[in-house]
Formats: C-alpha cells, sequence, structure tokens
C-alpha cells in the first residue's frame, strides 16, 4: 500500500506497530507486505495490544475473531483500517 | 484422511465463563503496561468471542477448508470446582451425544470428575457404551491427577474396551489447578495400565522434553501437538518437531488444535498447512507427516473410530 495514501486510522495503526516494534527493530519503516509475526516480531501478548491500541485510537471495535486470524501483513491492519 | 485429535465445543455449556474470566486476568497480568477499563473488558470480551460457536458451524467450515476429516471433541466436566454452570455433566454429555448424531465428522471423549464417585463411574460407564463416546479426556487443571487411585475404575472400563485417554498437560485458566498437570503426572496411570493408549495433551510442544522422555521409555504414552500455534508464531515448532522426529517418536505424535481457543492466531487450514510445510521442508518424511495427520490416531482409535 502507498505510504502516502494512508488515512488517518491507518498512520495510527503504523505508530503504534511502529512503537510496539521498537524493541524487535531498528529501523522505523514499515512495509505493507511485512508479516506481523515473522518480520516484525510481533508476539501474542504484543499483538494483542496492537488490537486494543488501534480500537482505543479509532474509537470503536475493528477486530472479530475472525478478522483477527486472517491479520498476517501490515497491509492486512491497512485493509481492515481502509473504510474505517 | 485428516484427523484433529483436540477439540471442543464453542460454548459457554462447554467451556465456561470462569474459565476465560480466569485466561483475561492472566493476560492483562502478562502485558507489559496495565490496560484501562474498557480495554480489560475488551480483551474479556474477545476471548469470550473464541467460544461463540454453538452448533459447530464455523468448525465444520474450518474443518471442510482444512481438509479435516474427523474431530475428537473433548467433553470436560468443570462441575465440581465452578458452580452455576449452565449444565449438568450428563446435559453435556447428551449435547455432544446430539452433534455426534448430526455429524460424522465428530467422535467425543468422555470426561467425568472421578470426585463424583459411583454416579461418575456409571455415568461414564453409559457414556462409552450408550451413547457412543469413543475415548476418555481426563482434565487435570480440575484439581485430580491422572494417577489418582480414584481415575483406576475409569481405565479398567477403558482397558476392556481398547478406548484411549486424553490427559491435559501444562498450564490452563488462572482458575484452576496445575498441580497436577506435568507429564510424569500420568506415569502410575501409564504404567497400572499398559493395554491403555495415554495421550498427553499439549505435550508434544508443552514440557516437551520430559514428555518426549515419558513417551520414549513408555510404549502406551502419545503426545499431541496441539497448542504448538504459540510455538509455530514464534518460530520454535519446526525445530521442537525435528528433536522429536530424531528421537524416533514419529508414531507417537498426534495433530491437534484445540479448537476454539488458538482461533485468533489462525484458521484449521493454516494449522495443517504448517505441518505440510514441513513435509515440503523436509523435517518430515511423506511418512511422518501421515503418521502425525492421521495414521496415528487412526491407530488409536482402533475398531472404535468412526470411518
Amino acid at each position: 500500500m502507498n505510504e502516502t495514501a494512508l488515512n488517518e486510522n491507518q498512520l495510527a495503526a503504523k505508530e503504534i506497530l511502529s512503537e510496539l516494534c521498537r524493541k524487535n527493530l531498528n529501523h522505523d519503516y514499515l512495509a505493507g507486505e511485512m508479516k506481523l509475526f515473522e518480520d516484525l516480531g510481533v508476539d501474542s501478548l504484543q499483538f494483542i495490544r496492537l488490537i486494543l491500541e488501534v480500537e482505543t485510537r479509532v474509537g470503536r471495535k475493528i477486530f472479530d475473531v475472525e478478522t483477527i486470524a486472517n491479520l498476517k501483513t501490515v497491509d492486512d491492519l491497512y485493509g481492515l483500517l481502509a473504510t474505517v | 484422511m485428516i484427523i484433529d485429535c483436540h477439540c471442543h465445543l464453542a460454548s459457554s455449556k462447554v467451556l465456561p465463563p470462569p474459565f476465560f474470566d480466569a485466561w483475561s486476568r492472566t493476560i492483562q497480568a502478562n502485558l507489559p503496561h496495565g490496560l484501562d477499563p474498557s480495554q480489560a473488558s475488551r480483551v474479556g470480551q474477545l476471548l469470550r468471542d473464541l467460544n461463540e460457536d454453538p452448533q459447530s458451524v464455523k468448525l465444520i467450515a474450518e474443518m471442510e477448508a482444512a481438509g479435516i476429516d474427523l474431530a475428537v471433541l473433548l467433553v470436560i466436566d468443570f462441575g465440581v470446582v465452578y458452580k452455576d454452570l449452565e449444565m449438568t455433566i450428563e446435559e453435556l454429555h447428551l449435547e455432544h451425544r446430539k452433534l455426534l448424531e448430526r455429524s460424522k465428522r465428530f467422535i467425543a471423549f468422555s470426561n467425568v470428575d472421578p470426585r463424583r464417585g459411583r454416579e461418575g463411574l456409571e455415568l461414564f460407564e453409559k457414556a462409552v457404551t450408550d451413547w457412543g463416546f469413543t475415548g476418555m479426556k481426563v482434565y487435570a487443571p480440575c484439581g485430580y491427577s491422572p494417577s489418582d487411585k480414584r481415575m483406576f475404575p475409569f481405565y479398567e472400563i477403558c482397558s476392556h474396551r481398547k478406548l484411549p485417554v486424553l490427559t491435559h498437560v501444562g498450564p490452563s485458566s488462572a482458575s484452576l489447578s496445575f498441580k497436577h498437570t506435568s507429564p510424569v503426572s500420568v506415569d502410575d496411570a501409564a504404567l497400572n495400565f499398559p493395554n491403555v493408549n495415554f495421550i498427553l495433551g499439549h505435550a508434544g510442544v508443552t514440557l516437551h522434553r520430559q514428555a518426549a522422555r515419558m513417551a520414549q521409555y513408555r510404549p502406551n504414552i502419545y503426545l499431541d501437538l496441539s497448542g504448538f500455534q504459540a510455538e509455530a508464531m514464534r518460530g520454535q515448532f519446526k525445530n521442537i518437531l525435528k528433536w522429536h522426529i530424531s528421537r524416533g517418536l514419529s508414531r507417537r505424535l498426534l495433530f491437534g488444535t484445540d479448537w476454539p481457543i488458538h482461533r485468533f492466531w489462525g484458521s484449521q487450514k493454516r494449522w495443517v498447512n504448517e505441518i505440510k510445510q514441513c513435509e515440503k521442508e523436509g523435517i518430515l518424511s511423506a511418512e511422518d507427516a501421515d503418521n502425525i495427520l492421521s495414521a496415528n490416531m487412526k491407530s488409536l482409535l482402533g475398531s472404535n473410530e468412526a470411518q
């Protein structure tokens, strides 16, 4: 996904994810195709934190069991936030 | 044929709210920064949402997508440790029986807490004799050991009817006891009932070295891999699998997912593919993969197996 085309919620998600991954990565750049677990080293607790922080920032429920199960990459996350 | 040896009916009748509430408290306690009250409540809600498939519609759809032909539904008798449950233990068995009658995709293992005494034993016997249950579940986190002498009459029935026993290994909800959940807790039972096959639930990955030692030296001990999802996400699962295979345990490992507990981490299809990927990468031979996904459990179910 084009970085410049990110909407406000997607940018918020990127910021949250960057913050969570700071311990795992030495760079701030998050490519859309990056896998949350394998590439970014997100662990299960960070994953839960990500979901909670994104919903808090957006101000509504975004995720359910199925969307969480399908959340593999940064683009998956942006996709969920594309129309919110 | 692919068999998932470890599933539960996703319903508050089966996995009650206190189980999830304590799990939610554990997650909150382990998060490095605290949660505000609305986030804490949201964690609890998301966990309870895992458990919303009372007719197994989602489970069947996931099994179909994954090519899983048969799933073992495990009853857990929480009635002695949790109060105000929606169903009695007899009703819980009948709820599973309804599903068995409706779908050939499932078999079920009975579980009755041994502290229920003679009545409990009679219920177990009825379940495996009249209601089509084809194995026994032991849930040590409810506070009894799988080697408790009060379990032995149940194992006599399993021995006579050639039924496998699946016992939980490792931690569980924080509202329950972990005291009897080490792999070695099953040792007296396995020693005294050499004709009964004991499956150590989750022990393919949880306390796996200790569990593997048990399986290496006791031919009636098997290891189920359910819970491997978390290890797969941490990138550790393939190493664990290599370790088991190098110790000659290909014929003792069983594929399981512990549905609905790990649904957040992916679908049944993803986890079947994880095993197939291990075959593609040469970690498992074709025979190993078939053993894990199918042949080992098929052999344990023997003539009681739903074909």
